[in-house]
């Protein structure tokens, strides 16, 4: 009677402990389960995944040109950053307008981003002899992104 | 319930059998062995945790359970159910956590440990927690195992099975719906939760008590996860400043109380234990605020059925359960609301230990107090309104004893004992007040301006709603919306107390005057009248259940002698409910604590009520019953979750935040990494506190993703716009709205993106984020 009392107290915790393994053993291989299953569960779009995208930032913008004379040379420099997961050659142009002009293309080139970083361009160019308020503006072509602007005031601006 | 798994060499000397007595050693293995091992794996599962998802899930898991486990076991305190043990272990595991970082934040610096809340210095402490506790265990039981006392049942298995599942199907259809894949999981989903629900209302006789909680708990789960799972950053308001406190605790490693009262960084809740949860399991804060606080919430569900079930049989007890389910804000709002998360599951927990007439007096008022102490660290409202309704509860049952001692009836005052308990407890929960909230985090500034506003201003009965009577009971507390132009002028109005703005010259922001939004797109399938049907359907059926609370109540008060119900409880309930119609109809109130919210915390008291009404029909037809229930539950499921944003609004004009990447509610609470990326540029790039100026939904994101924690200006037009400032565009910016308030009166109106190209440079600019200087 004993014996048989002890047996089925002893079968009782086994059962306990047995479901505490089993507890920790299925919260283990969920975890498994979603790492290794990483990249299918991406595509399935049941796992989040990150946006990728791109962006333009001004390096510096609390020190930029506001009143500049036309010949003098202009500094500034911008960055392109990517969040996409492979590389990607991006073309810049930076581009000057007023409402008195057409747009003027100042400088242009590309860049390669690696993926997930960014890249700092430094651009330079004579300011054109336009009247009135200019606005210098910054574009990466076909991303979707609308392009960095700063206005500058010209010498002749009174002249407008 | 006492404990019933003694081990098995106890229970043959308790027997009086003749064994050999076990020694001192095997004394303490017998009741350590599990939790002993159960460390090892803890410390391998914190070691590993960089390498492995699993060993991270496992962490956080023991974390909680083992602290917890040892500590209620050491205190020989058994609820009386399954899930309600389980409940107070959780708790006491989080109260444990928190009161060990608050503590060692506190002690360590000064011994030379300047970041205690650092991993190895918390897994150190939860080994040593676990240690002292369990040697503070009864003899004979191991603490671990007897947490899992109690019959079984074949059907288990399969109902656990199910209620892990769902909450999984559910975040896999939010993420597809986050990838833009639509959203036909979501919606499966949701409807296989209010399937599962009204089955679980037909089959209550063939499911154990532990079952039917269980399936509670799995489909609140699922319901909030669809919410908490949108956008790959936090989604709702208040959870963005949460997180902000978190950030600053878990950099700095260590919780400091806050030196100007900030509330938010007061509350243990936000910052000392997602830090150390985050620390300990690996698990970033993101998915510690995501995955791991809506588990608080969704205990509420089972809890309160645990609480009605006391004196009601299962049909009435589920009924109310599930009524706090479907209520619009529980899902919707509470998911954004990590502190009310955490404060009401001990509020949950606090009523049925403070009313559970198993424990012994001293025990209970013991364990009722500890519990109020971690509701007062976690969340200051739930923890006011609580003591609020404890105090006026207790003074209440002392006026009733002393009118039944008046008129000599002497037998039932033999009957009502439990004055002195309740009556301590809500004493205890003045003095917790005092010492947490004035004392040691002075933050009860929230608690003196509601006393401020009602000596200034009186209650301010519906202030703010027009209308007819009805019109107004209906709204309640809720603020018109203004037009552009009164949007614009309102704003220039209030920027005059702003001695520091440096405006735009008239003569230029005249020229960009304010305009309307253009309309939001949205996938409704534009059947108007069927949802606007439909939704006064859900009213209406709303409106009953309030009914049936209030009859409940008046009920359990005026012929308590016939109700099981206690007569504390009942008064408690009426309090609760006088409270409730305080918050609808008062200005004064509702300001203090939002009605939505408090409607949740009411109703987890107000389930008892509910249940009343639900037994009185249930026992004259139960099918009847279980048919009505099944079926209005069913239309408040489909009409008020997600308030204008449910099923049924989607058969409308749509814009459910559920069911489409569109509509208002996207707009303002979905957040996008491109946003939160602009947002820490912004920060980066500014210097020490710029000026930002962004709309109103606008500054979540700075929140969400900076630890920025000035006032941002949020008075986003031309005229109010400073001339030095920084202006932050959000992705819904971009597409043209803009949306901003002045003392509460909400207007939705064009973002001035023509003004800010004339007079701003862009200096940062995304598909979905803009900011100009």
């Amino acid at each position: 009677m004993v014996k048989g009392q002890h047996q089925s107290v002893e079968r009782t915790l086994g059962v306990r402990r047995f479901t505490i393994i089993t507890a920790i053993a299925v919260l283990m291989a969920f975890g498994i389960a979603i790492q290794a299953g990483g990249k299918l569960l991406k595509d399935a779009g049941v796992v989040a995944t990150p946006q990728q995208y791109m962006a333009l930032a001004l390096n510096d913008p609390t020190s930029l040109p506001t009143d500049v004379a036309p010949g003098a040379t202009v500094h500034f420099s911008f960055a392109m950053s990517s969040t996409r997961t492979n590389a990607v050659n991006q073309k810049w142009i930076v581009a000057l307008s007023s409402s008195a002009s057409s747009k003027q293309v100042l400088a242009q080139g590309s860049a390669n981003i690696r993926a997930g970083s960014s890249t700092a361009i430094p651009v330079s160019f004579t300011m054109p002899d336009l009247p009135g308020i200019l606005t210098v503006s910054i574009s990466a072509p076909s991303q979707g992104i609308a392009p960095l602007q700063f206005h500058v005031t010209t010498a002749n601006a009174g002249a407008a | 319930m006492t404990a019933t798994l003694t081990l098995p060499a106890y229970r043959a000397v308790d027997r009086g059998l003749h064994v050999k007595r076990p020694s001192q050693v095997s004394r303490l293995w017998s009741k350590s062995a599990t939790t002993l091992m159960l460390l090892t794996f803890f410390d391998l599962t914190v070691a590993t945790r960089h390498l492995l998802l699993g060993s991270r899930l496992c962490a956080l898991a023991l974390v909680i359970l083992l602290p917890g486990v040892t500590i209620v076991s050491a205190t020989r305190i058994r609820l009386d159910s399954r899930a309600s043990q389980l409940a107070l272990v959780v708790g006491a595991g989080t109260f444990a956590v928190m009161l060990w970082a608050a503590i060692s934040s506190a002690v360590f610096p000064p011994l030379g440990v300047s970041r205690p809340l650092e991993t190895w210095p918390l897994t150190l402490a939860v080994n040593v927690i676990c240690l002292l506790a369990v040697l503070a265990c009864p003899a004979g039981t191991d603490p671990i195992l007897l947490l899992l006392d109690g019959p079984r049942s074949r059907l288990t298995i399969p109902i656990v099975a199910v209620g892990c599942l769902l909450p999984v199907a559910g975040v896999a259809g939010t993420e597809r719906l986050n990838a833009g894949r639509g959203s036909l999981v979501t919606l499966v989903v949701w409807i296989t939760v209010f399937l599962l629900l009204g089955a679980l209302l037909c089959s209550l006789s063939r499911l154990t008590e532990s079952q039917i909680q269980i399936a509670l708990f799995s489909a609140s789960l699922t319901l909030i996860y669809l919410f908490s799972y949108r956008s790959n950053q936090l989604f709702g308001f208040d959870i963005q400043q949460e997180f902000q406190r978190f950030s600053t605790t878990l950099a700095a490693g260590r919780w400091t109380p806050p030196t100007n009262g900030d509330p938010y960084a007061a509350m243990l809740s936000i910052t000392a234990l997602p830090a150390s949860l985050a620390k300990v399991s690996g698990i970033s804060g993101l998915y510690i605020f995501k995955g791991v606080f809506p588990l608080f919430l969704a205990w509420i569900p089972p809890l309160t059925y645990g609480f009605a079930r006391r004196w009601f049989s299962p049909l009435p007890a589920a009924v109310s359960a599930i009524y706090l389910i479907m209520l619009a804000q529980f899902a919707a709002e509470l998911s954004g609301i990590s502190r009310q998360e955490v404060g009401l599951f001990y509020f949950a927990i606090f009523l049925l230990a403070a009313f559970d007439s198993h424990l012994d007096t001293r025990r209970r008022t013991i364990l009722a107090a500890a519990i109020l102490a971690a509701l007062a660290v976690s969340h200051y409202s739930t923890f006011y309104t609580a003591v609020t309704l404890l105090v006026v509860t207790a003074i209440a049952f002392g006026i009733f004893r002393l009118a039944l001692r008046l008129r000599g009836r002497r037998r039932r005052l033999r009957n009502q004992k439990g004055f002195v308990p309740l009556l301590i407890i809500a004493l205890s929960g003045v003095e917790l007040l005092l010492v947490w909230d004035v004392g040691v985090t002075s933050s009860a500034q929230n608690l003196a301006s509601f006393f401020r506003s009602m000596i200034d201003q009186g209650p301010s009965i519906l202030p703010d709603s027009k209308g007819s009577i009805l019109t107004r009971w209906l709204n309640g507390n809720v603020n018109p919306r203004v037009s552009p132009t009164s949007f614009y002028r309102m704003a220039k109005q209030a920027s005059k107390d702003q001695s520091w703005l440096h405006p735009y010259p008239l003569s230029l922001t005249s020229h960009y005057p304010a305009t309307a939004a253009p309309s939001i797109k949205s996938t409704g399938l534009g059947l108007n009248g069927v949802a606007n049907g439909l939704e006064s359907i859900g009213t209406v059926v709303g409106e009953l259940f309030l009914v049936m609370v209030i009859l409940g109540t008046l009920v359990m008060l005026v012929k308590n002698r016939r109700s099981p119900v206690p007569m504390e409880v009942a008064l408690l309930c009426t309090a609760t409910l006088l409270f409730v119609a305080a918050i609808r109809i008062s200005g004064t109130f509702g300001q203090a604590y939002n009605q939505d919210r408090a409607q949740i915390q009411a109703g987890m008291i107000l389930c008892v009520s509910l249940a009343l009404a639900v037994s009185w029909f249930a026992k004259r037809s139960p099918r009847l019953t279980t048919a009505a229930a099944v079926i209005s539950l069913l239309i408040l499921g489909a009409t008020v979750p997600a308030g204008s944003s449910g099923l049924a609004a989607q058969l409308g004009p749509g814009g459910s935040p559920l069911l489409e990447n569109g509509g208002t509610a996207y707009n303002t609470d979905y957040m996008t990494q491109q946003e939160v990326a602009a947002a820490r540029w912004l920060e980066k790039t500014a210097g020490r506190k710029p000026l930002i100026s962004t709309d109103e939904f606008g500054e979540l994101r700075i929140w969400a993703g900076t630890t920025y924690t000035a006032a941002t200006q949020t008075l986003l037009t031309p005229a109010t716009i400073d001339q030095r400032s920084w202006v932050f565009a959000t992705g819904y910016n971009l597409n043209g709205t803009a949306y901003g308030a002045v003392n509460d009166d909400a207007s939705i109106y064009q973002f001035p993106i023509a003004f800010l190209n004339r007079v701003k440079s862009t200096v940062y600019s995304s598909p979905g984020a803009r900011v100009y200087r």
